[in-house]
């Protein structure tokens, strides 16, 4: 199981346990104090505490957490990591145009490209699924732009399916700074919606991007 | 003298003992009068000599004096005081209630274990990657009631840790290849003054500044070259974030316990790496050991010091210091062993490259190959009487290191020192500059050393 499941109606957690070790990277990339390392924190505080994977997550520490292409890295299984390096993630989780450009190539030939839609404007190869969000101004509609992250990982989760929403929802309400759960449980929830809306109806809703522009 | 004295009287003036008088015979190579010295009250403080402007006017006359050091004991008899005796307050183990795990960062899960090992002081110069144990101390310590002083360098913290072991408190920092380099002076007077302390060492990519990407760059210096002296220190090498908060606690108990410091050599990957930490089940509220220079009456007879000026004296406290060596060489080996009952093939391998050869080991199980992993724990003692019982069925050892060799030159050091002359063959996988051994390299290196001997 090396892609993830595009089923919402199966639980991950019993499904996978009975098959062979499943391994799914994720990269989630933006700018520096976009939110990107906490995001993947919350994804792997899901998947390693609510949702009993295991799961392992590697940041950029260096200047790049302070403002350029940041990324973070998370590896989750239902056996033990081992090997905490990504190489292709299925997931490609993509908040800026800078870190899509660094990241792009390395997105496996039949993974998932998540993306914030009015910053980041992406090329597919065939095999590839994409789907956009204007998560920043679903945020700033919420009242703070800060919260565009947790818009994200509301919206990863209605579209991987990865950790059931309730270990997601439980995960953001202990990663978030004491007193604003409810701001941020909100962002999440608007996230999901416009995911269930996009698997709904996805040709209204976002166009895909153009196959024609895809490069060799 | 009195040829060269020309009577300004300054050394008169500058004479606290009164032993200088102007004299009142006139000099006949000069004219003047030379001042009179009377010696019976002088402390030899050599005021007069600064006073005195005259190039051969007073001087040291230095055969006279007795420049030998000596005990004062000698002369004063044993040091006395009216202190009682100290008496050791024990640690207390504390229970924790059962927590639920949490999702840490590998220098945060560290900061945690030492905060629960009864750590409440810590000093520290950030570098990374090691900076958010710093940071996070820098949070909670203000809380505890403890101290975190961000010094200005690492020779100031290493120094500070100093003070602070020598009151027996348990104290700690963070720090990074080159902030390690500049500690190690002040760890050898750790070593010798036998203080207690921990440096947590996420090593990076080295020689000079090098880069800030994992390489276990530091293992040679950690274990060979622990500043001058006959410096030793346990080195612990973690390879989970769950490990980094265990052994961390595991490194405060044995600084405790044998008065030496403890380095823990993480990489910069393991500090980075994010994962999945359960709390342990008590915590150590630290008590104060018998002999801490504490500043309060009973403990005002003891003294924390490495200067030995007697040669017989230095040779006994190094002979000291060597059995206790020896007392770690016996009981402190650690390492974790995966399929090495029956291994044939041993992949040698610790910290971050360890979890790749691991995972080379659980594919090359599945090909029928009888692989498994020898990870060393304690890079210092290296764990060799746990390896020498598996060389029997051995027949290669792969050493798998992110740097240029030193785990290797351990290891085979260790094998010298255990009288095995002929070990199995040993290759290796080295990568270094900050990048890590991959699984698929391990594999096929496995894979052709089979298919050689086959």
């Amino acid at each position: 199981m090396s892609k993830p499941k595009k089923s919402p109606k199966k639980s991950p957690k019993k499904a996978e346990k009975k098959a062979t070790p499943s391994r799914t990277e994720i990269r989630i990339t933006g700018f520096g104090g976009q939110g990107v390392v906490l995001s993947g924190h919350i994804l792997g505080h899901a998947c390693a505490i609510e949702a009993g994977q295991h799961s392992t997550m590697i940041q950029s520490f260096g200047p790049e957490a302070r403002g350029s292409a940041c990324s973070a890295t998370l590896v989750v299984s239902d056996s033990e990591v081992l090997y905490p390096y990504i190489h292709r993630p299925d997931i490609f989780v993509v908040m800026s145009s800078e870190g899509y450009d660094k990241f792009r190539d390395e997105l496996k030939d039949d993974g998932v490209l998540i993306y914030e839609s009015d910053l980041v404007k992406p090329t597919l190869k065939e095999g590839q699924k994409a789907f956009g969000i204007p998560s920043t101004r679903i945020a700033e509609s919420l009242g703070r732009a800060i919260v565009q992250n947790i818009v994200m990982v509301g919206f990863v989760t209605g579209i991987t399916d990865l950790v059931p929403r309730e270990a997601m929802r439980e995960a953001v309400k202990h990663s978030v700074p004491a007193g604003t759960e409810e701001l941020n449980l909100a962002a999440f929830d608007k996230g999901l919606e416009h995911a269930d809306q996009l698997l709904r109806n996805p040709q209204v809703e976002v166009p895909q991007p153009d196959l024609e522009e895809v490069t060799a | 003298m009195p040829q060269f004295c020309k009577a300004c009287g300054r050394c008169i003036e500058a004479c606290p003992k009164g032993c200088i008088t102007m004299g009142t015979e006139i000099e006949p190579a000069t004219g003047f009068t030379p001042v009179i010295l009377n010696l019976d009250e002088c402390t030899a403080c050599g005021l007069c000599f600064s006073a005195c402007p005259e190039p051969y006017g007073l001087q040291p006359t230095i055969n006279e004096f007795e420049t030998e050091l000596f005990d004062p004991a000698t002369h004063f008899g044993p040091r006395t005081t009216s202190a009682p005796t100290p008496v050791e307050i024990p640690d207390q183990q504390v229970p924790l209630p059962e927590l639920e795990p949490l999702v840490l960062k590998g220098n945060h899960a560290s900061a945690i274990g030492a905060l629960l090992a009864g750590c409440r002081h810590f000093f520290g110069y950030p570098i990374t990657p090691s900076t958010e144990g710093a940071e996070l101390m820098a949070k909670l310590l203000p809380q505890l009631d403890g101290v975190f002083v961000q010094a200005v360098s690492e020779v100031a913290t290493i120094n500070m840790m100093y003070g602070c072991g020598g009151a027996g408190q348990r104290s700690m920092s963070f720090t990074s290849s080159p902030g390690f380099s500049l500690m190690v002076e002040g760890l050898s007077y750790m070593i010798g003054a036998e203080v207690p302390g921990v440096v947590v060492n996420v090593m990076r990519g080295g020689p000079g500044l090098g880069n800030i990407a994992p390489e276990q760059s530091d293992i040679k210096m950690l274990c060979r070259g622990l500043g001058h002296g006959n410096t030793h220190a346990p080195v612990l090498a973690p390879s989970t974030p769950q490990e980094m908060l265990d052994l961390t606690m595991l490194a405060f108990d044995l600084t405790m316990k044998y008065r030496n410091p403890v380095v823990i050599a993480a990489d910069g990957f393991l500090g980075q790496m994010t994962g999945r930490v359960q709390l342990p089940k008590t915590l150590v509220e630290p008590g104060i050991p018998a002999w801490a220079v504490w500043g309060d009456e009973m403990h005002r007879g003891n003294l924390i010091s490495s200067i030995y000026l007697n040669e017989q004296d230095l040779e006994a406290h190094n002979i000291h210091i060597n059995e206790k060596y020896e007392r770690m060489i016996d009981s402190e080996q650690r390492a974790d062993l995966f399929f090495c009952d029956d291994a044939e093939w041993l992949v040698v391998a610790c910290n971050t490259p360890a979890r790749m050869a691991k995972g080379a080991v659980e594919e090359m199980r599945k090909a029928g190959v009888k692989a498994g992993l020898f990870r060393p724990i304690t890079l210092w003692p290296f764990p060799i009487d746990l390896l020498v019982g598996l060389l029997p069925n051995a027949k290669g050892i792969l050493v798998v290191e992110a740097g240029t060799g030193p785990l290797e030159d351990e290891l085979r050091i260790a094998l010298s020192y255990a009288d095995v002359h002929s070990p199995p063959p040993i290759t290796n996988i080295r990568r270094f500059g900050g990048i890590l051994p991959q699984q698929q390299e391990i594999v096929d290196s496995l894979s052709s050393l089979v298919e050689v001997k086959s």
